[in-house]
């Protein structure tokens, strides 16, 4: 089995990357009001995400406001493809090491 | 504490945050403002139209002169602020919606996927046009009764819009084919004469079909999307997501 990909393994990036796989672009509000983060920590969330080649980012300007646009790369979404495998294989190991309680 | 991983948490979330990304394009396909925006713009012309046509047509019978000239002056302007919306109303229509969705962001979907080539759409526009105009002109020499205007319409109005559902279906989804359902339903009642068409019935039957139900569907569609964004915050929004994510790396 391979090691989870730790970029997309902590929660925070999990749920941007699975905002960004399921559309095609999104812009910085967006993420931001959906996901209740502050500026700063989404900014520095797509930082990594940006660095790790499993998003992108387009600036641009709506009249004088700036406008920031992100959308998984290709990397990206296989990237979140073969973390659910992977998750699904260490769930399917851990239900197999683990029996639950037949009372629970 | 939810988290993510199963390692270290729940494991009912990551069902849950793989449900993210269908509520995320359900969100982005039902964004209906504009078309709410739109037809509730057409259903005041529409009224305009038809008060001003009413007053012309009583004061007429009366014999009373200024009523008529002001009735065909407000008309005159109506006809001039149809035009203008026709060709710069989308920028309003989008300013308004940009305005209503200010805080929640902009998301698309599927815009690069034309379904069709390109003449195809000018085809099947221009086909739709010769439909609209040949249906009015055939009904005002008497070809078409108007008690059969709104079934007639149907026959050119469902498929047109059909297509353009299908068409636009990465970015809208389905929902917009409630429209022609609901459309050709009604026209199915006024041919069987379950529904009364005596009268002034003709023409809001045309009024119910075209403006109506596309509000209708419209408003539908909007409700989908609050009901979308409400799951999406509640998946992707956690709180406690929001306690944990100073990210120590």
């Amino acid at each position: 089995m391979n090691e989870l990909d730790r970029t997309i393994h902590e929660p925070v990036r999990l749920r941007i990357m699975a905002l960004l796989c399921g559309v095609e672009t999104a812009d910085f509000t967006f993420l931001l009001s959906t996901l209740g983060l502050t500026k700063g920590n989404l900014a520095s969330h797509m930082a990594r995400l940006e660095r790790d080649g499993l998003a992108s980012v387009r600036k641009s300007f709506r009249g004088r406001t700036p406008h920031t646009q992100y959308r998984a790369t290709p990397r990206g979404r296989q990237a979140l493809a073969a973390y659910w495998r992977e998750m699904d294989e260490i769930r399917a190991l851990s239900a197999e090491r683990k029996p639950r309680p037949s009372g629970s | 504490m939810r988290t993510a991983a199963g390692s270290h948490g729940n494991r009912g979330v990551i069902p849950d945050v793989r449900e993210i990304p269908k509520w995320a394009r359900r969100y982005a396909q039902t964004r209906a403002m504009p078309v709410v925006i739109g037809l509730a713009f057409f259903a005041l012309f529409f009224g305009g139209f038809s008060l001003a046509g009413l007053l012309a047509r009583q004061a007429w019978a009366t014999g009373r002169t200024l009523p008529v000239v002001l009735a065909a002056g407000g008309m005159l302007m109506l006809v001039t602020a149809l035009v203008a919306f026709c060709t710069r109303g989308h920028r309003l229509v989008e300013a308004i919606a940009q305005r209503y969705y200010q805080g929640e962001g902009s998301v698309s979907v599927g815009m690069e996927a034309a379904c069709g080539p390109r003449w195809l759409g000018g085809l099947v526009g221009a086909l739709f046009a010769a439909c609209v105009v040949g249906s009015i002109a055939l009904g005002m020499v008497g070809w078409i009764p108007p008690q059969l205007m709104q079934p007639v319409s149907a026959l050119y109005c469902v498929p047109f819009i059909v297509f353009l559902a299908l068409r636009q279906r990465q970015r809208t989804g389905l929902l917009p084919l409630l429209w022609p359902a609901l459309y050709l339903v009604h026209a199915l009642l006024v041919v069987s004469g379950a529904l009364p068409n005596a009268g002034s019935w003709p023409q809001a039957h045309m009024f119910i079909a075209t403006l109506g139900y596309g509000l209708l569907s419209a408003l539908a569609g909007h409700a989908c999307n609050r009901l979308a964004l409400h799951r999406l915050r509640r998946l992707a929004g956690n709180e406690e997501t929001v306690e944990r994510n100073d990210d120590s790396e």
